[in-house]
């Protein structure tokens, strides 16, 4: 269960208020929240693109508490105690990104052939120059151009609007945007790995996801939007979780293991989607793709165009904040924790396993589907075939580098969104494939689960890894 | 005479502990040696050193007065060391034979006749059959047929004699093959039209040499199973240790794998032998056909170290004792001139009792009934073939018998881990068979497991919540489905202090704890409920004394609170000193029932062995 | 451990189990099933004729009456494997049924028309190819005690270092060699994180199986699409003379591609080396309980390592037929899950390289029947639409579902595998 932390001044006195005065308080907030929304995501985006701006206030704030508690060494012992867990995942990202950059390098053609014709140093300048023009194209994909971003500001406050911001903030809100399946598929595969169970499947399950929410969404066109919308993700929630299900009930009563049947649904849910999206469900011909979804089922967008950032990526963080409070907060997560952590001695105190792992399954599928369903209502408001997207896979590693924690699952998976939307824009200005993100994900999840690479690399002191933030102990098949 | 075995000044350090200091002892030929010491004095380690298992920080070994360098089993096995290990190093699912050969492998030349018979002539038949079907006339038929055997005979004979060829040693091999590779390559490659190739060819050539030798060589190897079974009949008459070799070892009684194991030392030609507590898996009476083979041993030239824990035996075999304490020879003497109460003392540096000091039980209402229980095992066995026994509150029903002979599906079909497939069993009159284990703990039944970390323990989860690992459910642990952390850590905090687990904090994962702290956390989490029965299956694994006394203590005031107590035990001195009753379990029933007070050792054990003792027992009803 | 030991946890008193109960319950089903398209799938005069490229028409049968009689026999085979006394008969009472079902199935299908069944025979062969050699793959492998989830990864990127050297060396025979070699890098990759930094070895396997699918895909399109690269072309199948020539027996084993031929001789070959050498005695106990070998002298994680580098070799074999083999160029992901699939044949052919190769030709009988049926399009009963391909397609998928969860409840695989031997 969570540590105890120390009640600081704040938390002290809102603990001191009675229930019901801090449910008001929770619920003004809240609908401070909603109504301020818009501006609420914009300060989001535009800090996020004006991330070392921040960085220097937060140190500042950092400075200014600190007069009161021991000046620059308690600073140092704060900043320490906090980013400790981070110089593993941080160094792993670091060197994956490096290793990326040369193999970008090694198969550039441009510079193989200046290498062919004898202009060594040409080719060399050549390769780095390709290479940071690949790479400030993944940044500013990623993250905007800073200094965009502040004439744009400029621009809106001497009344231009706020288009030009929008549009500087073009980069901000793609990295957000694509983090929403990200987080999702990645608190699914946590959770799973939390109970000692390893789902693949989350890229199936986020098609079952999809389909299902896209079909009830230009199915009951006649709903009201208030009904329509919840129904449509709660149906992509549960058919992804009762899909995903199937492995865990497999496993509990067989014990067949859930990566080769989450592998082999995910094959199954690829064949049924493209029979449906290319035969019964299919708009246009030969497009493969199914009609729109009625307007009443769009997760809404905060803003105009481009910025694309919508409800899913408030449902994602409820997600978040939902997962912590059940693994850490309550019985029902203690004992997936438990089963995971010693099935045998779950059993003994008095679980019961196999319906922790058919729930869990569940829990993940549902969480996995949700992926698709804010792709399918938040983006492209329809399904088409190709859909997939590797998030599967990729959750994985998100999983990993979070050890199977929501919020550091949160954190890796906006590092993650930061890859993916700089990916393409790496692609569409420096004619990088996107794969190169495959690459640079997987070994971050190498240096991740071994982090005596990383030790040896840098020559550090042992990185202690938690143990206690489980990485799946293997059971072989059947065991 | 110079000692065949002799080790100066032996040092091993692990993190944190010192397990060798400076051990230094001699044996003689012919001599069987005891290293006697409580669990964790060190005796292992030591023995470890001396097979090559692990380095030594320090020391040196000699062999008959020469110094010797043992690195790995291979080099300790040269030398003439074997080992006979606490827990068998055997392949459940090979047989015995092949246990016993594994790493020294008689091996012949992967050839046979009938083999080659048999291939040829299925080609030959395959193509004549062929024949038929794409040629004309009788006679291309035959041809066909001919042609195929030899290809076929031709390819087996090649690949055999390669295989000869590799045996002479590499170069040999990579020049012959090389060479003929490189002809038959440039040759193809000339045919072909493609000269231009052959400088990859050679390439590939060499490679192929290089890389098909060790291959080849594994592939036309093959096991001879029939000079092995041979020989171990030999060494089986010779020592008079008998045994089967092509049985499945896994499905042998563990007295016979035993057997296996020691026969494995001397298929390896060992002088000094190790036996690593031998007699923890067997009866009284198995363990007396062990001293008579260790003396049988002795007179046919072998010495033997002999690792245990229990004084009795240590008196019984040993021509010296050597007592180890925390890493370190504390004393050295002959049975003759010590005592049990002498060497106790020794083992543990402070006068021990032996026997726990208890008061008469006091016997209430029963608690605890079985009837004709049967179970089945892991492996679809029967385990328990028709199990009756009961306590009343306030005593404690000992179950004694050797490992394996359903003790361990007893208990979990009692604390319903298992279920039964006949039978019944009922607490405090509410029947409880195949009941959900949660129901029956909330009966007020608490199980301490046999594996502690298996079953009793989450070792990565903080001490707190092993502590609540069955109430956690529970007010005032939980509010429906809210954890309550505040009224936890309190809770733990009042039994670390209350069962004295030595820890720094209760928020520290359990894996930190030592073995005696670890199941003190488990007895804590147990006996701070209010609990009617109390099943505990081998609480003293493996604990330091005080531990061990710690935990006897605390069984017998959970009697004297007016709880049941079934425990359950393969130590006979345990089961003894603690009990009020005592069964005793074999092959899955319960053969015989005694008082405490009135049972003797030699009727215990022949009871374990599935004799009834002559003498008359007490039947004990139901009242 | 926990799900088998709730699986006993089902039984009851009277002995039956409540796993036999349900196969009882499916068997009745299945054979319901059967007696159902007999009734309304088949017309009464139809009849299945089953044909052979040499011989021409081999035999037709009845369909309906072919059917309702396998009806008949799966009830009786499946009845009968219920009662325990009958002992290891019941896994032959098993296959009886399976083949029973399976039979039934193909009358069905070819009812009202013909089917090359050597034709189909020879396909089941070359498709079970890459699903035995991933299988022995994971043999190896996990024999020695090392869980290897990535023979999907080691195929994909042995498929596609095939088709490119093949390519630029202009030689198929080269590309299957480099094939071999990348198969065996991947391989020492899994083993070195899992052996070396004690990584568990399913984030191993699944990091493999990341990194091929990426790096493939990226150099695909980067380096070896734009150079014209991974478009070799295939293997031709070699006929043997004479030998092919066999009615039935002879398309099938004597005109294959050089990928099957191998496959063949590895079959017999792993089989010899794991069970009676000295070698594969070390590499079991390695497996089964490393610290016992390593009390005998076995180095056990140089053992392990050699056990994964040989999976990963022969594994390149089976990536390479992909490529070179069956399609002539690299596509994306071309190995469609066969790595899993050869798991699955792996343990339903419980760790042993003939179990497997059956295991496998189920499989690939099931591919083959499979891709056939998108030709013949027979109709649903009653509904009289054709089954459409995607569905067909799943077959593989759902058939490896079956399997695992039937045969996992029986398989025991090397009881070591999955644990990182720690020499103290």
């Amino acid at each position: 269960m969570a540590e105890q932390r120390r009640p600081s001044g704040l938390r002290a006195r809102l603990a001191a208020l009675p229930a019901w005065s801090r449910l008001l308080l929770l619920a003004i907030l809240v609908a401070a929240a909603v109504v301020l929304s818009k501006w609420l995501i914009l300060l989001l985006l535009v800090a996020l693109g004006l991330w070392p701006i921040v960085l220097l206030l937060g140190l500042g704030v950092l400075a200014l508490l600190s007069r009161g508690r021991g000046g620059w060494p308690w600073m140092k012992g704060w900043l320490r105690g906090r980013l400790r867990g981070l110089t593993l995942p941080g160094l792993a990202v670091l060197t994956a990104l490096v290793i990326g950059g040369i193999i970008l390098m090694v198969t550039d053609k441009a510079v193989f052939e200046a290498m062919g014709e004898g202009k060594i140093f040409q080719g060399l300048g050549l390769a780095f120059a390709n290479w940071g023009k690949a790479y400030w194209a993944l940044y500013e994909g990623a993250l905007g151009n800073p200094v965009r971003i502040l004439t744009a500001i400029g621009r809106a406050f001497s009344g231009e609007g706020l288009q030009p911001l929008l549009s500087a903030v073009r980069g901000p809100s793609d990295t957000l945007v694509q983090s929403v399946p990200y987080i999702f598929a990645g608190l699914a595969v946590a959770i799973g790995f939390r109970a000692g169970l390893f789902n693949i499947g989350a890229e199936g399950q986020i098609g079952i996801g999809w389909l299902a929410a896209v079909i009830v969404g230009f199915s009951l066109k006649t709903l009201p939007a208030y009904i329509l919308l919840p129904l449509s993700v709660l149906t992509g929630m549960f058919a992804a979780g009762i899909w995903a299900g199937i492995a865990g009930w497999l496993r509990a009563k067989t014990g067949a293991h859930e990566v080769i049947t989450t592998i082999m649904l995910n094959y199954i849910s690829y064949r049924l989607s493209e029979w449906l999206l290319c035969g019964p469900l299919e708009n246009v011909q030969g497009t493969c793709r199914s009609q729109d979804i009625a307007e009443a089922a769009f997760l809404p967008r905060f803003l105009g165009h481009p910025v694309t950032v919508h409800w899913g990526f408030i449902l994602a963080i409820i997600a978040v904040l939902l997962s912590a409070w059940y693994l850490f907060k309550t019985t029902w997560g203690f004992e997936l924790r438990t089963v995971g952590a010693n099935p045998h001695a779950a059993k003994y105190g008095g679980m019961n396993v196999a319906k922790s792992i058919v729930l869990t399954m569940f829990l993940s599928g549902c969480l996995a589907g949700l992926a698709g369903v804010s792709q399918g209502l938040g983006i492209t408001h329809n399904i088409a075939l190709g859909f997939q997207a590797g998030y599967g896979f990729d959750s994985i590693a998100l999983a990993l580098l979070g050890k199977s924690n929501p919020v550091g699952v949160l954190g890796a998976s906006l590092l993650f969104g930061v890859l993916r939307a700089g990916a393409s824009r790496m692609q569409s200005m420096a004619g990088v494939p996107t794969e190169i993100v495959q690459i640079v994900q997987s070994l971050v999840i190498v240096f991740i689960a071994a982090p005596a690479i990383i030790q040896s690399i840098y020559r550090l002191r042992k990185l202690k890894r938690e143990e206690t933030e489980a990485t799946v102990v293997t059971r072989g098949w059947g065991a | 005479m110079a000692p065949i075995l002799e080790v100066r000044d032996a040092t091993k350090r692990f993190p944190g502990v010192l397990a060798n200091d400076h051990v230094g002892f001699s044996l003689d030929e012919g001599e069987v040696l005891a290293f006697l010491g409580e669990n964790g004095a060190g005796k292992s380690t030591l023995m470890n050193i001396l097979y090559g298992l692990y380095a030594p920080d320090e020391g040196e070994i000699r062999i008959r007065g020469e110094k010797v360098e043992i690195h790995d089993p291979n080099d300790a096995i040269r030398h003439g060391i074997g080992m006979v290990h606490q827990h068998f190093q055997l392949v459940p699912v090979f047989t015995v034979a092949e246990n016993i050969v594994m790493g020294t492998e008689p091996s012949r030349l992967a050839f046979s006749w009938k083999a080659l018979g048999g291939a040829a002539a299925v080609a030959g038949v395959l193509g004549f059959v062929g024949g038929i079907f794409a040629l004309d006339g009788v006679l291309r038929w035959l041809l066909a047929g001919a042609v195929a055997a030899a290809v076929v005979a031709g390819l087996y004979g090649l690949v055999t004699l390669l295989g000869l060829l590799s045996r002479r040693g590499f170069w040999l091999y990579f020049g012959v093959v090389g060479a003929a590779c490189i002809a038959l390559f440039a040759g193809l490659a000339l045919l072909l039209g493609a000269p231009g190739r052959i400088p990859l060819l050679v390439i590939l050539a060499l490679l192929f040499a290089a890389a098909s030798h060790p291959m080849l060589r594994v592939v036309t190897t093959a096991l001879d199973r029939r000079q092995a079974v041979r020989r171990i009949r030999a060494l089986s008459d010779q020592y008079g240790l008998a045994m089967e070799p092509e049985a499945r070892t896994g499905s042998l009684p563990v007295g016979v794998q035993q057997r296996v194991e020691i026969i494995k030392t001397l298929y390896r030609e060992a002088k000094i032998l190790i036996l690593d507590e031998p007699t923890a898996v067997l009866t009284p009476q198995e363990t007396d056909e062990l001293f008579a083979i260790m003396r049988g041993l002795v007179r046919q030239g072998k010495s033997i170290l002999f690792i245990s824990h229990k004084l009795k035996e240590v008196m019984a075999i040993s021509d010296r004792i050597i007592v180890m304490r925390n890493g370190r020879v504390v004393g050295e003497t002959r049975p003759a001139e010590t005592s049990e109460e002498q060497l106790a003392e020794m083992m543990v540096g402070r006068e021990v009792e032996l026997v726990v000091a208890k008061g008469p039980a006091s016997p209430g209402d029963v608690v605890l009934e079985v009837s004709g229980l049967t179970a089945i095992d892991k492996r679809h066995q029967p385990a328990l073939r028709g199990v009756d026994l009961f306590i009343r509150s306030g005593e404690v029903l000992g179950v004694a018998g050797v490992q394996g002979n359903g003790q361990t599906e007893l208990v979990a079909v009692l604390t319903g881990l298992q279920p039964a497939t006949g039978g019944s069993v009922r607490v405090l009159g509410q029947d409880v068979t195949n009941a959900h284990p949660r129901s029956v703990t909330e009966l007020g039944v608490a199980h301490i497991p046999e594996d502690r970390q298996e079953d009793g323990l989450v070792l990565s989860f903080p001490i707190y919540d092993n502590l609540v690992l069955c109430t956690y459910y529970e007010q005032p642990f939980a509010k429906g489905p809210l954890v309550q952390f505040d009224e936890i850590h309190a809770f733990a905090d009042r039994l670390v202090e209350e069962f004295d687990v030595r820890t720094p904090s209760s928020a520290l994962p359990a894996q930190n704890l030592s073995g005696g702290n670890q199941q003190k956390v488990i007895v804590a989490r147990e006996l701070s409920r209010p609990i009617k029965l109390l099943v505990a299956a081998q609480p003293t694994r493996g604990l330091d004394v005080g531990s061990i006394e710690y935990i006897h203590r605390r069984l017998i005031q959970k009697r004297d609170e007016g709880c049941a107590v079934l425990l359950v035990s393969a130590e006979l001195d345990e089961i003894m000193a603690v009990s009020d009753r005592i069964s005793v379990m074999y092959e899955g029933h319960i053969v015989g029932t005694v008082d405490a007070d009135k049972a003797t050792r030699e009727e215990l054990g022949l009871l374990m062995a599935g004799s009834r003792p002559e003498s008359k027992r007490e039947e004990v009803t139901v009242g | 451990m926990a799900a088998k030991a709730d699986a006993i946890q089902a039984r009851r008193a009277t002995g039956f189990a409540r796993k036999d109960l349900l196969m009882t319950a499916g068997i009745v089903v299945v054979g319901a099933v059967l007696f159902f398209f007999g009734r309304y799938g088949a017309d009464p005069g139809e009849t299945a004729a089953f044909t052979d490229q040499e011989l021409g028409r081999l035999f037709s049968l009845p369909s309906q009456a072919t059917l309702y009689a396998l009806a008949g026999l799966a009830l009786l085979f499946g009845g009968l494997r219920l009662f325990r006394s009958l002992g290891s008969l019941r896994s032959v009472l098993g296959w009886g049924l399976a083949a029973a079902v399976v039979f039934a199935f193909l009358v069905w299908v070819t009812s009202g028309t013909s089917l090359n069944l050597s034709g189909m025979l020879q396909d089941t062969l070359k498709l079970a190819t890459p699903l035995v050699l991933g299988a022995m793959a994971g043999i190896f492998c996990e024999r020695s005690g090392i869980i290897n989830i990535a023979i999907e990864g080691m195929m994909l990127t042995a498929a596609f270092s095939a088709a490119c050297f093949a390519s630029i060396f202009d030689s198929l025979w080269m590309g299957i060699l480099v094939g071999v070699i990348s198969g065996g890098l991947m391989a020492l990759l899994h083993a070195w994180l899992s052996i070396k930094y004690k990584v568990d070895q399913i984030i191993s396997g699944t990091v493999i199986n990341i990194l091929a699918a990426g790096a493939t895909r990226f150099l695909n399109v980067r380096l070896a699409d734009p150079a014209g690269m991974s478009a070799p072309g295939k293997f031709d199948p070699i006929a043997i003379p004479v030998l092919s020539k066999i009615p039935v027996l002879g398309p099938i084993l004597f005109n294959q591609q050089p990928t099957v031929y191998l496959m063949l001789i590895l079959l017999v070959v792993v089989q010899f080396v794991i069970f009676s050498t000295p070698w594969g005695l070390r590499m079991r106990a390695c497996g089964e309980h490393p610290r016992a070998a390593d009390t005998v002298g076995v180095n056990v994680n140089r053992m392990r390592y050699l056990g994964v580098i040989l999976g990963g070799m022969i594994a390149g074999i089976g990536g390479a037929y992909f490529s070179i083999g069956e399609v002539g160029s690299f596509e994306d992901g071309m190995t469609r899950g066969a790595g899993f699939i050869a798991l699955a044949a792996m343990i339903f052919g419980k760790w042993n390289p003939v179990g497997a190769f059956g295991a496998a030709l189920l499989f690939g009988f099931a591919d083959a029947l499979q891709v056939k049926m998108q030709s013949i399009e027979p109709l649903l009963p009653f509904a009289n639409v054709p089954i459409p391909p995607e569905f067909l397609q799943m077959t593989p998928y759902i058939l490896t579902i079956f399997v695992l969860a039937g045969a996992i409840g029986s398989a025991i695989g090397p009881a070591a595998e999955g644990k990182p031997y720690e020499k103290q």
